[in-house]
């Protein structure tokens, strides 16, 4: 069977991507390693009777227009209501609702307007030389102004608990110096995050169904491990069973670097996209928890009642970032971790046994490589009894009803989901990383310089900051370049 | 109190700067005032300085216009060296020697990487393509962002740290940090936006005509002071030392004059302000103007700076493997991550372990005593405010740099006749560097919201320098608007 379009992942991404081509009459493959589709957007049980999704409990904005263009509400995606947001000390503590602090609304308006921006980029002027940047003035992004400034200088010279709040859930899944210029656009990355009702595995649920219904052939276990050029265009894959498919136009949902340095032969590149690609920094530093909870803890503080239903950020401080990050640039775990707590089966009962918890922490600043070497038992064990004990300081309470937990340093993060360094968000959000920046700095944003690969995924602007969107950008660029002839 | 007086322009402030923008200004015909608070000329190019020396300061570029304009030449400034090598160190004697001989420095390059030294004609190419580009913008008062590919490549690069930009080129650990020293100037750190920009503002300095980018002027700096004092007036200008500011006087949105702290007022439709903008916002508008000038958000300075030392010694530098002859501009630093980790402790208050240097000898050139050498030498990143402060930290910072001189030039500190520090909290000049304010056009630099005050100060360049070109554009731009 010929197919004329293949992607490579069956992510949120991958699988928005299918459906998009498919609908359009194309015949499509998605090929996964994994025995399971959903990527990062997954749910899977990790003790007995307590369920989680292991790599992160919130995903990006999904536009409007796309959530309906894909059909997901048909397919029985739920999407929970913007959660509050908690900062929590050991002595005091504040929270908000999203949207409600100007500042977070506005990145928020931000994020959307950069999304619509990235979608109208997939026009590409027919006949583009990859390397060689349209000389014509281009109107600047929205948000490009914030690329010249730091998270701190945007938050204002009074810096208070607020403030610390703010940097800590922008700076969450993305560690960053907040005194650095250009990490203000970090704020936008953590704007308008959604939930899914029944973990994220809910959205990959509904994405496998549209698939169906479309009739993608979504293939599991199977991994793509050479992708074969003629010239500078697309040729073909071959399969890790040796398996060769011939396809001319490929999706690639990987992240930048995992595609081109490691699927392709180290001489079928042109030098210069060996050269870029080889540039691009990664940023991976997260660690994720899973925790199953007797009972849940008793709540800090009756102020904070409604705390347990959203992201609670450990003691964050703006200072305390610059030093992490510090550290974790050096590649040591300092003393203090960002950790963001979430009691997941708070909003979502049916994750747990009834009477029990489940607790996710996303721990920031921890190193994939160590500068001391790699991530030993005894290590791992430090890391997870001194998050453990960061928690029980803020949260009383919560140690001793602990029955059973699984920690996940960067190296996992990657050997599971073959994201480079184990980083989620595909790549440093820095000015020269994002935006119109990013992955490259061109105007041809899903395409690249091989002809018939296309990007999407996380280390595109569009990937960062919502979800399935450079999934169906990457799609409509394909469709249009199909419908054009540009790749017989 | 005396009689109002009243005047063509005034300058407050007579640095380089200040005494630059009055020499135009006299030239012009105007009738001009300068007004300076210490009892000296000149600034930091007074004589003499507190080391008991010159001033240990380096001449970034004068801007060649100036030199001609005001003829300075004729008057005593001569340069004792036009071109300092850049070397990065090694404590195996492979030093890499940046020359503006292509030829030799590719050769010195290829002892740590062919591919470098492959790239290395491609790279400074595209560097001197760039920085011509941008010199409009920087050069002219009316100059305009370049277009074309340039002004793409350009943006891209506003937007990079000079690491990344670095790591883009070369693979050369000890090639990417020598060239990293140039681009941490003003506070920022390599990861920053605005760092890689600071390698092509250097470089157009490096092009820009009469000298090279980095050079001394012989006598030193109080060499360059007498010259634009002898320039000044000879242009007619009236001095007055030991003057301090107490207010800008407005007249709604324009300037009026100025009243000093004696008492005395003086009518002008001119002021030019050779004093920090944060300084001349806070401290010399009057309160009510803030509401004018609070669209300008006063810039400060980085917690991250600079520090001097200057070491008297007994007999000529030499460094491992290398005569000090030619004279050379010497780098210590491993890594470019090297900047990235003192930056951040340096922004916490601490003073780096591992501190990148740069040093200069200029046996017999530099003004010393007979048999006496002097070594220059400048350590950035430092905290512009550490815990515990400057006085408790100098002498450790000196011993941490004559340290680490000493594995590159052993022998060196039984050597020491005399050390003195510079520290940063002394530092009168501005230093925050920005992306924006690089991209700014000249004109927009020196103009404030008061119409008629104009900055003409080392803080008006792109990147704080000693140039005197920030005065030249205030000028002509003022001459232009208010003739």
């Amino acid at each position: 069977m010929r197919y004329d379009a293949a992607i490579i992942g069956a992510g949120a991404e991958g699988l928005a991507a299918a459906v998009t081509l498919a609908k359009t009459g194309r015949n499509v493959v998605v090929l996964e390693r994994n025995a399971l589709p959903g990527g990062r957007c997954i749910t899977r049980e990790f003790h007995p009777g307590f369920r989680a999704s292991p790599f992160c409990d919130e995903i990006p904005q999904i536009p409007v227009e796309i959530f309906w263009a894909l059909d997901l509400a048909r397919h029985g995606a739920l999407f929970a209501p913007s959660p509050i947001s908690t900062a929590l000390w050991p002595d005091r503590g504040i929270s908000f609702r999203s949207g409600e602090v100007p500042l977070q609304a506005e990145a928020a308006a931000l994020a959307k307007a950069v999304l619509s921006r990235a979608e109208t980029e997939i026009e590409a002027p027919s006949g583009y030389r990859f390397w060689s940047p349209a000389p014509r003035g281009q109107d600047p992004w929205p948000a490009d102004s914030w690329a010249m400034q730091s998270l701190t200088s945007l938050l204002g010279p009074q810096a208070g608990d607020g403030e610390a709040l703010l940097a800590a859930s922008a700076l969450e899944g993305s560690l960053a110096h907040p005194e650095h210029a250009g990490t203000a656009l970090h704020l936008l990355t953590s704007s308008g995050c959604v939930q899914t009702v029944g973990g994220l595995q809910g959205l990959t649920n509904s994405l496998m169904s549209a698939c169906l219904a479309a009739g993608v052939n979504v293939s599991c276990g199977l991994e793509v491990t050479d992708i074969h050029c003629r010239g500078d265009r697309i040729a073909g894959l071959r399969l890790a069973d040796g398996e060769e498919i011939a396809v001319s136009t490929i999706i690639s949902t990987l992240d930048l670097k995992r595609t081109f340095l490691s699927l392709f032969a180290w001489d079928a590149l042109p030098g210069e996209t060996a050269r870029r690609a080889g540039c691009f920094r990664m940023n991976g530093g997260t660690a994720r928890i899973l925790v199953a909870l007797d009972a849940l803890p008793e709540r800090p503080r009756p102020a904070y009642v409604n705390a347990f239903s959203g992201p609670i950020h450990l003691s964050p401080s703006l200072e305390g970032f610059g030093a992490i990050y510090a550290a974790w640039r050096s590649g040591v775990v300092a003393e203090q971790l960002p950790v963001t707590v979430r009691f997941a089966s708070t909003r979502d009962p049916r994750l747990c046994p009834p009477g029990a918890a489940t607790l996710t922490a996303t721990v920031d600043g921890v190193p994939a490589r160590l500068f001391d070497g790699s991530w030993t038992h005894e290590k791992r064990h430090a890391l997870l009894a001194q998050v453990l004990d960061a928690i029980e300081r803020a949260i009383p309470g919560t140690s001793s009803r602990v029955r059973a937990c699984d920690l996940m340093v960067p190296p996992d993060i990657e050997q599971a989901l073959g994201c480079t360094e184990g980083d989620l968000a595909g790549g440093e959000i820095a000015a020269d990383q994002m935006l119109a920046f990013r992955p490259w700095h061109h105007p041809a944003a899903p395409r690249t310089p091989i002809q018939g690969l296309y990007l999407a995924g996380p280390s595109t602007t569009a990937g960062v900051l919502g979800t399935c969107v450079s999934g169906v950008l990457a799609a409509r660029a394909v469709a249009a370049d199909l419908r054009a002839g540009a790749l017989r | 109190m005396s009689e109002p007086r009243s005047c063509d322009a005034i300058v407050i402030g007579a640095g380089p700067s200040g005494l630059v923008a009055a020499s135009y200004l006299g030239r012009a015909g105007k009738k001009v005032l300068l007004l300076e608070a210490e009892d000296k000329l000149g600034g930091v190019c007074a004589a003499p300085h507190p080391s008991g020396g010159n001033s240990p300061l380096m001449l970034y570029a004068l801007d060649p216009f100036v030199v001609r304009d005001l003829k300075l030449s004729k008057r005593g400034l001569h340069f004792a060296g036009r071109e300092l090598a850049l070397t990065g160190l090694r404590e195996d004697g492979k030093h890499i020697v940046i020359s503006r001989d292509v030829h030799d420095t590719a050769a010195s390059i290829a002892l740590h990487s062919r591919r470098d030294a492959d790239t290395w004609p491609r790279f400074r190419k595209e560097l001197f393509e760039l920085a011509r580009a941008m010199r409009p913008l920087w050069w002219e008062a009316r100059g305009a962002w370049p277009g074309g590919i340039e002004g793409q490549e350009l943006h891209a690069i506003a937007r990079m740290g000079a690491g990344s930009w670095l790591n883009s080129w070369f693979e050369s650990e000890l090639l990417k940090a020598t060239l990293c020293f140039d681009s941490v100037a003003g506070g920022l750190s390599v990861l920053e936006p605005g760092s890689a920009f600071s390698l092509i503002w250097r470089a157009a300095q490096e092009i820009s005509g009469l000298q090279g980018a980095v050079l001394l002027a012989q006598g030193g700096s109080a060499a360059l002071g007498e010259a634009l004092i002898n320039s000044a007036q000879e242009a007619g200008c009236e001095f007055r030392t030991v003057t301090r500011i107490e207010r800008i006087i407005l007249e709604g949105d324009l300037v009026a004059g100025v009243r000093t702290q004696s008492g005395e007022t003086c009518f002008a439709p001119l002021v030019f302000s050779a004093v920090r903008s944060f300084q001349t916002f806070s401290q010399l508008l009057p309160p009510d103007a803030l509401g004018i000038a609070s669209s300008e958000a006063p810039r400060r300075n980085s917690p991250v700076a600079e520090a001097g030392i200057v070491l008297t010694l007994r007999s000529a530098p030499r460094v491992t493997g290398d005569a000090m002859s030619p004279a050379k501009r010497c780098i210590i630093a491993e890594k470019p991550e090297t900047y990235a980790v003192a930056e951040m402790a340096a922004r916490a208050g601490a003073l780096p372990d591992e501190l990148p240097i740069e040093f200069v000898t200029m046996a017999g050139a530099a003004s010393a005593a007979p048999g006496e050498h002097v070594m220059r030498i400048l350590a950035r990143p430092v905290p512009r405010n550490p815990v515990g402060g400057w006085p408790a930290l100098a002498p450790v910072l000196a011993a941490r740099v004559v340290k680490s001189i000493e594995r590159f030039s052993p022998g060196i500190s039984g050597d020491i006749v005399r050390i003195v520090t510079m520290n940063p909290d002394r530092e009168e000049r501005e230093s925050a560097v920005s992306v924006p304010h690089m991209l700014a056009t000249a004109e927009g630099r020196v103009r404030t919201p008061i119409k008629g005050l104009f900055f003409c100060g080392a803080g008006a360049e792109p990147v704080p320098a000693l140039s005197g070109r920030a005065a030249r554009i205030a000028v002509a731009s003022a001459l232009a608007v208010h003739s």
